[in-house]
């Protein structure tokens, strides 16, 4: 658990709050490109917090960080020393357009959203799933084609698994075993930002805006579900009844109520007249997936992701807040409630209608967050000072790489997707190019991945959260430690032919070349003296590769294992 | 074996070995802690029947083919199948009235051992491990000790809101967790340049940046290299003979005998899971073999925890995620009921020869004193000097260790 | 005179306040003795068509058998046998021994009545002498419940089943010295749940042909069955046919008619019946259906009547039991 860091008063605060308060008194000017309102606005908390925020990243922190949050994996060495080497002033912005665009972007907001919203559940049966990589891939395609959210919501809520455009999404609630109680909170939880879990049972004590009845309103859109196996086609869908009404009791009061489907703060939504016998397009039965005449849950599809619904689009911007920033403008993330207010209100508003007004289109929201210097500050504090409040964006939070940044990492640093790539290139020359019927670029690319995506679920599986929970907070546990030290899987990792960096290393004799290629391969910077020193020390007598080896498995392993490696700071 | 480990003489191995770092330092000024409390939580997985068991009622349609038997509390009979436990019945706490309403495995395995229906919250072993935490630990605080087998209902999440840190660590048919040690094609030279390799960047690394994150991930080599160490202690070769006999050479026997040794060691929560209560088929056989095996177990474990002073600071736990049907089934079965059954405590903070609340005749009804779910786990943690009004805060988040609207039963606490 | 088993009429059907598990006529075919789940022994004087209930056990009684031309064995699930004098105007106990020291699943006497056999939820299988209730031998290494013993007409052999996991065993016994002379996998009547590692399943019954030849095991076939009896060529150890019921449950009982038609007992919930089978064809030649399932069936030692034992109850929770007696016609 992260103790709440002290604001701490610095010399030269009081100058500097000076200079910034004049160019705050306005509100932020809803001309202005985003970006710049949004650092007016943090700029506007921080002096009321007096805070002086850290100095900008430098290019080596901007490049490592930037690579992470939009592609899911540290740069190589290549890619780091292009990008420090370049001298053009508008590199960094470049920099980020390119990454947007890329294919490996998409792969990666693919990964980011499967463990948001499927918070790698698996179902209590096993196999009755869509399978992860269908699911991926669907994912995949909707951020390749920068689909806007309200879609893509749409679109998860709507499928029951029978149409091939969106059937991958009935998996949200497959992989809850279409359990309504578990749907309704996930629904509030990823959708809205609102946790209405204590609701189930009674008025949450402690949070006074929870009515119960907001539970039982969503709950009543999903309770009808029903989970239909077809083993004839080894498919699971969802299926639905047209009955169902939704009471409810509360343990402390003992006093009930009634409740048609509702979202939190909107109108009740009554169900549509409808005739008798006619209840059904198709009647459930044992062989017959239930298909309603009048669908809620499709209601709820319909009416959800929509910028009139509380909490909609305040959640997924500060979900990619969140992504980029290290922690919400409400945080936890699904827990917006009076009591917890965001940090920024005027910001998460001014967000909210920039987003409604585009579209919601994701993609150029986290181009104008990137752009921002609240993005781009260094994780080193101002001189003198220790701690930094989390919530005023002073500062780059270090945050533990997700399980999956991690091990992609791991490949990447280890030269393993470099060595699978260019062995790729290879073969590719060979085969003849078919660029008539060529599939989209991400889906090429996803195909090239594959083998290495294999590759990281077993380390994955080490550093993932518990099923069913957020990722959440850096929490460091013992047993990553031991993995990463004693695993069998480690000393491979570090020198088998399919990993490249210690062949790459061996081949550099001289001493500084040699320690800039290892920093650039696992850190993304360059060494500086001591560490070069230390590199010299360790590396200086030894000339035969058979004594650079062990020595060469030292450094690359244990830069790894450093703090560095492990945070995206 | 001596007759009892302090903290600091249990954790002088590890500490010796990691004697230059902060941890082993803090370890060294260890000293006057008092016992820390534990807990040892026996999982009866499937469901136990209360009418072969605590709850006898001999003679009545729903009470089966077995007869019931004196124990050591005048007036007070149990299933003759437990008669070891009958023997120490004065120092057991008895539990005949639990009414959990839940009479299906998943929900039952989360909720009695949560203590809430809701989900997302820690389970017993998972709490407690949290709140009885030191900031000096390195070993884990909770380890799930179980057989080998299908994923099943059994393998609800642990930590809930909590996070892994606080995740049972799970042993499996006893084997020690995974990676405890080096690889030989690691040697000790490489070994202990990476280890000076990595301490050398975080000390770079840590300057003008926050310290948190880089020490918390600091600390778990820390702790690798501490359990490396002490790896022993999941050793069970290391116990006598006739410890291992004693203990019963049957899983639930063994894994007793490894919780027993965890415990000593000075890990705080131990589940053990004992299986195949689920006896829809041929109760009254399974419960025979079930029975005899919990009964000379259980009564060896607190007579050993007993002997090694351990029992007064730990508190032993009973219980499964429902009861049985009274009614027997045409299969010779018992299915799942949640109406009326029985859970027992001993040691730490129980209040010995209790046997608390009653059923009807027949045994369908809870008569007097019903229990709660909810009672049970504010029982446990103040029968453990927890204050079960406490609450977490986790994240921002702030939550009441248990059920605000349960409370903890006064008469089973010592 | 020899009965036609297609045509029977129900003669008699008494009701009893436990689920009953087991029943057999005494040698004069008086009495119907009949056990359940509960302490009270049922005797049923089928002429006077009145049951009264005998003291003794403690626990419930799962096995009854006649044994010799005076006594009727009853076991029970603590492991004591209670021998029944059926001489007289109604059983008296003759004598009463505690056999086991667990519950006893099996029992069976030798064709001349001299010897008895009893099997426990260990795998115990003891050997007594009917007149005195004295152990003469005993044969452990079983490790599993024995739910069925018969003994070959040869009276040196007896024949066990039980329910090893996976493989539910028939084992043929030289019982004077223990060895085993044949031993029969029977994985057909396994239903071994992976998930639990439990056994549900195994060999609930077993029944030798008059003339030794034929050994028939009951059960159900794999986990959702349906309720089948299997022959066995007991000289050769082979399977020579499934006989199904159109039930899915089990069988749990069968016996031979001294005519050679084979009868079958069994049941799911809340149903059941009883068949009779010409061994050598797959189809059964006549079947009834019962409200309960048929726990146990015996043949009145005159050939024309049977007896049938049921539980009986809401859905799967039988509270009660019955005693129904048939009467075959020519």
């Amino acid at each position: 658990m992260k103790s709440r860091r002290q604001t701490n008063a610095v010399v030269g605060l009081l100058l500097m709050a000076a200079m910034v308060s004049a160019r705050f008194a306005e509100a932020a000017d809803e001309a202005m490109p985003l970006h710049q309102q949004i650092d007016e606005l943090i700029g506007k908390r921080l002096v009321e917090l007096k805070v002086v925020p850290a100095t900008v990243s430098s290019d080596a922190e901007f490049v490592r960080r930037v690579y992470l949050d939009l592609t899911g994996v540290i740069p190589t060495a290549k890619q780091a020393r292009a990008f420090l080497d370049d001298s053009a002033p508008d590199k960094r912005q470049r920099l980020i357009d390119e990454l947007l665009a890329s294919p490996d972007h998409a792969i990666h907001m693919a990964r980011v959203f499967d463990v948001m919203l499927i918070e790698r559940r698996i179902p209590t049966i096993t196999s009755y799933d869509v399978p992860a990589q269908k699911w991926r891939e669907y994912l995949t395609g909707a951020f390749a084609e920068n689909q806007p959210w309200d879609r893509m919501v749409r679109d998860v809520l709507s499928s029951d698994g029978t149409d091939e455009r969106n059937a991958a999404g009935v998996k949200f609630y497959l992989v809850r075993d279409v359990a309504p109680h578990q749907l309704t909170r996930d629904v509030g939880r990823l959708f809205l930002g609102v946790d209405l879990q204590c609701a189930q049972c009674h008025d949450d004590p402690r949070i006074e805006s929870y009515r119960q009845a907001d539970y039982f309103g969503i709950y009543a859109f999903l309770q009808r579900m029903t989970a239909y196996r077809d083993n004839d086609k080894n498919v699971s869908l969802v299926g639905e009844t047209a009955v169902g009404k939704t009471s409810f009791v509360s343990v402390f009061t003992a006093k009930g109520g009634e409740t048609n489907p509702r979202l939190p703060g909107g109108e009740m939504v009554a169900d549509p007249e409808v005739e008798k016998d006619k209840e059904y397009v198709v009647k459930p039965g044992p062989k017959e997936r239930g298909v309603p005449t009048y669908s809620r849950r499709l209601k709820l599809a319909e009416l959800l992701p929509r910028a009139t619904t509380q909490g909609f689009s305040r959640n997924i911007v500060n979900r990619l807040w969140a992504m980029l920033m290290g922690r919400g403008l409400v945080h936890p993330l699904d827990l917006h409630h009076a009591g917890n207010p965001p940090s920024h209100p005027e910001l998460l508003d001014r967000l909210e209608r920039w987003l409604v007004e585009h579209q919601y289109d994701l993609r150029a929201l986290l181009r104008e967050m990137l752009l921002s210097q609240t993005y781009q500050r260094s994780s080193v504090l101002p001189e003198g000072v220790k701690e930094l409040p989390d919530e005023a964006f002073a500062a780059a939070p270090l945050r533990g790489l997700s399980p999956e940044q991690l091990s992609w990492s791991l490949l990447q640093a280890t030269g393993r997707i470099e060595q699978h790539f260019s062995q790729f290139a290879a073969k590719q020359k060979s085969d003849a190019a078919k660029p008539d019927d060529a599939p989209p670029a991400w889906t090429a690319r996803a195909t090239q991945l594959e083998p290495l995506e294999r590759q990281t679920r077993p380390l994955i599986t080490v550093f993932a959260g518990l099923p069913g929970q957020p990722d959440g907070d850096f929490q460091p546990v013992v047993d990553q430690a031991l993995h990463l030290l004693n695993s069998p899987a480690m000393l491979p990792l570090l020198r088998d032919e399919l990993s490249n960096l210690l062949k790459r290393l061996t081949a550099i004799s001289e001493i500084e070349p040699l320690a800039e290629e290892l920093y650039l391969s696992v850190l993304s910077r360059r060494p500086n003296a001591d560490e070069t020193a230390q590199v010299r020390e360790l590396m200086e007598s030894k000339k035969s590769p058979e004594e650079r080896r062990e020595p060469l498995t030292a450094l690359i392993w244990g830069l790894l294992l450093s703090s560095e490696f492990r945070l995206n700071h | 074996m001596p007759q009892q480990f302090s903290r600091r003489e249990l954790l002088a191995g590890a500490a010796g070995a990691i004697a230059a770092t902060s941890l082993g330092a803090s370890l060294r000024a260890d000293t006057a802690m008092p016992s820390r409390k534990q807990l040892m939580l026996l999982f009866m997985s499937g469901g136990k029947s209360q009418f072969e068991t605590w709850d006898p009622k001999p003679g009545a349609k729903t009470g089966g083919p077995f007869r019931a038997i004196s124990t050591s509390i005048p007036g007070v009979q149990i299933g003759e199948l437990l008669p070891h436990c009958a023997k120490i019945m004065h120092r057991l706490t008895v539990v005949r009235s639990v009414n959990s309403g839940i009479a299906d495995h998943f929900q039952g395995h989360y909720a009695l051992q949560s203590g809430r229906i809701a989900t997302g919250y820690p389970v017993l072993g998972s709490a407690v491990a949290k709140l009885l935490e030191r900031p000096d630990d390195v070993l884990p605080g909770y380890v799930s000790i179980r057989r080998d087998g299908p994923k099943a209902y059994t393998d609800v999440g642990d930590a809930g809101f909590l996070g892994a840190k606080y995740e049972g660590v799970r042993i499996v048919n006893n084997q020690p967790p995974a990676n405890l040690i080096q690889p030989s094609a690691v040697s000790p030279a490489l070994a202990e340049a990476v280890d000076r390799i990595r301490q050398s960047s975080d000390e770079r690394f840590r300057l003008g940046r926050e310290d948190g994150p880089i020490h918390g991930y600091g600390t778990t080599f820390h702790q690798a290299r501490a359990l490396m160490q002490r790896r022993e202690i999941f050793d069970l070769s290391k116990e006598a003979p006739k410890d291992h006999e004693r203990y019963g050479k049957h899983e639930f026997g063994q894994h007793c005998l490894l919780a027993r040794r965890l415990l000593q060691s000075g890990v705080s929560c131990v589940k053990v899971t004992h299986f195949d209560w689920d006896a829809h088929q041929d109760n009254f056989y399974w419960h025979q073999i079930r029975c005899a095996e919990f009964d000379r177990t259980l009564v060896t474990l607190l007579d050993d925890l007993s002997e090694h002073g351990m029992l007064e600071h730990t508190l032993v736990v009973i219980v499964g995620e429902m009861g049985r049907t009274p009614q027997i089934n045409n299969l010779g079965g018992r299915d799942h009921w949640g109406r009326c059954w029985s859970m027992a405590l001993a040691g730490c903070g129980a209040k010995p020869g209790v046997v608390y609340g009653s059923t009807n005749d027949t045994g369908t009804e809870v008569k007097d004193n019903p229990v709660k779910l909810g009672d049970l786990f504010h029982t446990y943690l103040r029968a453990l000097g927890i204050d079960s009004r406490m609450k977490y805060e986790i994240n921002g988040q702030t939550n009441p260790v248990a059920d605000p609207a349960a409370k903890p039963i006064d008469a089973l606490l010592a | 005179m020899p009965i036609d088993p297609t045509k029977s009429r129900q003669l008699a059907e008494h009701k009893h306040d436990a689920p009953l598990m087991c029943c057999v006529f005494d040698a004069s075919g008086r009495f119907v003795i009949a056990g359940g789940r509960d302490r009270k022994v049922v005797c049923l004087d089928v002429a006077a068509g009145k049951t009264t209930t005998l003291d003794g056990h403690e626990s419930w009684t799962g096995s009854v058998v006649r044994a010799g031309a005076e006594l009727v064995l009853t076991a029970d699930y603590a492991g004591r046998v209670i021998a029944w004098d059926c001489t007289g105007e109604s059983p008296k106990p003759r004598w009463n021994i505690a056999a086991h020291a667990n519950t006893i699943y099996a029992m069976a006497a030798s064709a001349d009545g001299k010897l008895f056999a009893t099997g426990d939820r260990d795998g115990t299988i003891r050997i007594w002498q009917t007149n005195d209730g004295q152990r003469t031998h005993e044969i452990t290494g079983l490790e599993h419940p024995v739910y069925g013993l018969a003994f070959h007409p040869d009276g040196k052999q007896l024949v066990s089943a039980d329910r090893q996991p996976k493989k539910p065993r028939l084992k043929l016994w030289e019982f004077a010295t223990g060895n085993a002379q044949r031993s029969i996998d029977v994985p057909q009547l396994s239903a071994y749940r992976r998930v639990e590692d439990i056994e549900w399943g195994g060999i609930r019954a077993i029944t030798l042909s008059a003339d030794g030849n034929t050994l028939v095991a009951c059960g159900s076939n794999e986990y959702s069955g349906p309720a089948c009896a299997l022959l066995f060529d007991v000289a050769t150890g082979e399977l020579k046919r499934k006989l199904a019921s159109t039930l899915k449950g089990s069988y749990y009982s069968a016996q031979f008619h001294p005519q050679g038609f084979l009868l079958t007992s069994g049941g799911d919930v809340g149903k059941g019946e009883f068949r009779a089978w010409d061994t050598s064809k797959d189809e059964s030649l006549a079947t009834v259906a019962t409200p309960g399932p048929c726990t146990a069936i015996d043949i009145h030692p005159d050939g024309t009547r049977c007896v049938v034992a049921q539980m009986n109850g809401k859905g799967s929770y039988p509270d009660a039991g019955t005693l129904t007696l048939f009467e075959w016609s020519e």
